[in-house]
């Protein structure tokens, strides 16, 4: 296990070595380190770190990609990493088609990732811009009680037009977040909500080729509206990777041969999720509280994130193809999915429709065989939804239509990439996607699907494909 | 009724008349509603002639001197406090015998011009008590008609674009249709106490108004309600 004492003694320095020696004087006898990550107080730790540069993007890490979203620019001033987070209204897009006035921060909805490295320096200006007072509290972090960001407790609330500063040095290494700690259930549920990723200064493991961040959240939208609702405690009706929900989610690509690390964090007010990623097996390798040692690792193909849970996964990208990622809760792929209407499947309409169209001219019994055909027949062109809404909306697909939305994205792979950039829809290559099976195979396998007099459902929607 | 024959043979129109224009709606404007009411009104016409003949005893050729004053400017001004006891005069003949029968033929006179008054006060009174209800009608009828109306049609409408987001079901459709269905049977009511109050009130003007143009009825087109073109009512 790499411990911050083989840390010191590779870098060497005089007075990291002073410390170690005060530290084993005071105590007198070995502390456990194997099971008590936090050896010393915080300002011993920070002594430890005194003198190191900044951590460099390249030089001391590889900056993580938050898809959907952007990095927190930084500079330096003395040696210290200054940042200006702005806690401000933004109006934000879910996905195409549906947008609302959320809370967020610099223009962004959730707000941009903090990065830095284990051991730098950090000056964080916090404005508040909001109309009403706030805070933000750095999840997961060790540091100085009074930086801890809980108003009231900690700190005065950063009143409307203020600028707070926060002040302190990073002695750890893991995916964190960042968020309001002052009427969190409003604020959060309105988006102030961010990662805080600390790479790790000397990495005992390989860094990753490909890093990415996604902050999983809820929301309470109703449908034609565009404020979510932040008293919503049970029924939310919009899941958002990095605040946006499939087909609004970038896709995350990859070479073969990369390493690829996929940190999730959970801010929404009251979900799990469990985060499936097809065609890999894969260890959880980091939380929030560091490292997981290689003996402790689990592997799993579903990583499920608890509300201020921090998960970091890592794998091999050696299987080509679009890989789906998404939260395994079935109604967490759905966007604005209502559930405030009869069961309508196995219903037989008869002639109903002729006649309550009487009334309704543009009534039309539905659900009668699922969801699926809603979402291809493109619900909000042909019948007409209230605005700015996507009730049940999917993305197209190389093949079919999706029917997913909500917590989904699609990880690419490809042998060959120049960029990074979107490669567009896999290539597949012959005989290796599932389709009709012909004539000759079913025959030669003795196969009788005795679906020769299968009827189709009548009516309905092949009705009005048209 | 009161027919035979061939005026059995009759049929009413399919709907009421529309609500008439503002414009149009003349005797609920018109200022002169209880002179018209007053010169039309058959019972004043007969104490009008009990009047004259009464007078008639007194040796009057020409009894409309007696018959008390309407013309505006005396004391029949409209709304704002028309005054009963108007300036009565009416010459006395002074050089006749059978005093007794003069003196009974004058209290002739005076009762049937204090008969006349009374009448005429009830119906002024009447004309204005019928013209309030109707425009009391009118009001509730155009209010039923361009706020309600209109105000339930969005529901539906709405209510049918949350149907077909999937976040209500038929039953919740259906009952938004039958609140706009009710508010249409409402504005039927009260259009029908629209009409009944006006012909109250041309009753007691006493005739038909031939001035008045009431506007043709919009039709409605098939498909029902949400179809309806609320502007040509």
């Amino acid at each position: 296990m790499f411990t911050r004492r083989k840390f010191l003694t590779a870098t060497g320095g005089a007075v990291a070595g002073g410390a170690t020696v005060l530290a084993s004087a005071k105590t007198g006898h070995a502390q456990p380190t194997n099971i008590q990550r936090q050896e010393k107080p915080y300002h011993l730790s920070v002594a430890d770190y005194a003198g190191l540069p900044p951590g460099q993007p390249g030089k001391d890490y590889n900056p993580v990609i938050t898809p959907n979203n952007v990095s927190l620019p930084w500079k330096i001033v003395d040696g210290v990493k200054v940042y200006h987070l702005i806690a401000e209204p933004v109006e934000h897009e879910f996905a195409p088609g549906i947008k609302a006035h959320c809370w967020g921060y610099n223009g962004h909805v959730h707000g941009p990732t903090i990065e830095a490295v284990e051991g730098d320096m950090v000056r964080i200006y916090v404005t508040n811009k909001l109309p009403a007072g706030t805070s933000v509290h750095w999840h997961g972090l060790l540091l100085p009680n009074g930086m801890d960001g809980v108003a009231g407790l900690n700190q005065k609330v950063i009143q409307p037009g203020e600028t707070f500063k926060y002040e302190f040095t990073l002695v750890q290494h893991g995916t964190h977040m960042y968020h309001s700690h002052h009427d969190e259930m409003t604020q959060m549920a309105l988006g102030t909500v961010g990662p805080f990723v600390i790479h790790p200064r000397n990495p005992s493991r390989p860094r990753p080729d490909r890093d990415f961040v996604f902050m999983l959240h809820e929301w309470r939208i109703d449908v034609g509206t565009s404020r979510p609702n932040p008293n919503e405690m049970t029924d939310f009706n919009i899941f958002t990777f990095n605040a946006k929900s499939f087909p609004g989610t970038a896709p995350m690509v990859a070479k073969m041969g990369d390493r690829v690390r996929i940190r999730v964090v959970n801010l929404g007010a009251m979900s799990h999720h469990p985060i499936h990623l097809h065609g890999y097996q894969f260890p959880i390798v980091e939380t929030d509280g560091g490292q997981i040692p290689e003996s402790a690792w689990q592997y799993e193909t579903t990583v499920l994130t608890a509300v201020g849970q921090s998960r970091a996964f890592e794998f091999i990208a050696n299987q080509p193809g679009d890989w789906a990622m998404h939260c395994h809760m079935t109604h967490h792929v759905m966007n604005q999915m209502g559930d405030n209407f009869p069961n309508m499947i196995g219903v037989k309409p008869g002639d109903l429709d002729s006649q309550v169209q009487s009334l309704l001219p543009s009534y039309m019994t539905m659900g009668q065989e699922g969801m699926g055909e809603m979402a291809a027949m493109g619900m909000g062109g042909m019948m007409g939804v209230p605005k700015n809404s996507i009730p049940m909306v999917g993305g197209p697909g190389p093949f079919d239509y999706i029917t997913m939305g909500g917590l989904f994205t699609v990880f690419k792979v490809r042998a060959n990439l120049i960029s990074y950039d979107d490669p567009g829809w896999y290539d597949y290559p012959e005989g290796t996607v599932a389709s009709l099976a012909s004539a000759e195979a079913l025959q030669r396998d003795g196969i009788n699907p005795g679906a020769d007099d299968f009827q189709p459902p009548q009516g309905g929607h092949s009705g009005h494909m048209g | 009724m009161g027919l035979w024959g061939k005026d059995t043979q009759w049929s009413t129109v399919p709907r009421l008349p529309a609500l008439p224009m503002a414009s149009k709606a003349l005797p609920l404007q018109a200022a002169d509603l209880e002179q018209r009411a007053i010169r039309a009104n058959l019972g004043l016409g007969a104490a009008r002639k009990e009047i004259k003949a009464a007078a008639a005893q007194l040796g009057f050729t020409n009894a409309t001197a007696l018959i008390p004053f309407l013309e505006p400017g005396v004391a029949a001004d409209r709304e704002e406090g028309w005054e009963v006891g108007p300036s009565l005069t009416f010459p006395i003949p002074i050089f006749n015998q059978g005093q007794a029968r003069v003196a009974a033929a004058h209290s002739q006179v005076r009762q049937a011009q204090q008969t006349y008054w009374a009448q005429a006060v009830e119906i002024r009174a009447g004309v204005r008590a019928a013209r309030q209800t109707a425009l009391s009608a009118r009001n509730r009828a155009r209010y039923v008609r361009d706020v309600l109306l209109p105000a339930y049609t969005e529901v539906v409408n709405n209510t049918q674009l949350q149907y077909n987001a999937m976040q209500v079901g038929a039953f919740q459709l259906l009952g938004a249709k039958q609140l706009q269905i009710n508010a249409g049977l409402r504005y039927i009511e009260t259009l029908l106490e629209y009409w009944m109050a006006r012909t109250a009130l041309e009753q007691i003007l006493n005739g038909s108004m031939t001035d008045l143009e009431i506007t043709p009825v919009a039709e409605i087109p098939q498909g029902g309600f949400p179809a309806i073109s609320i502007s040509g009512m």
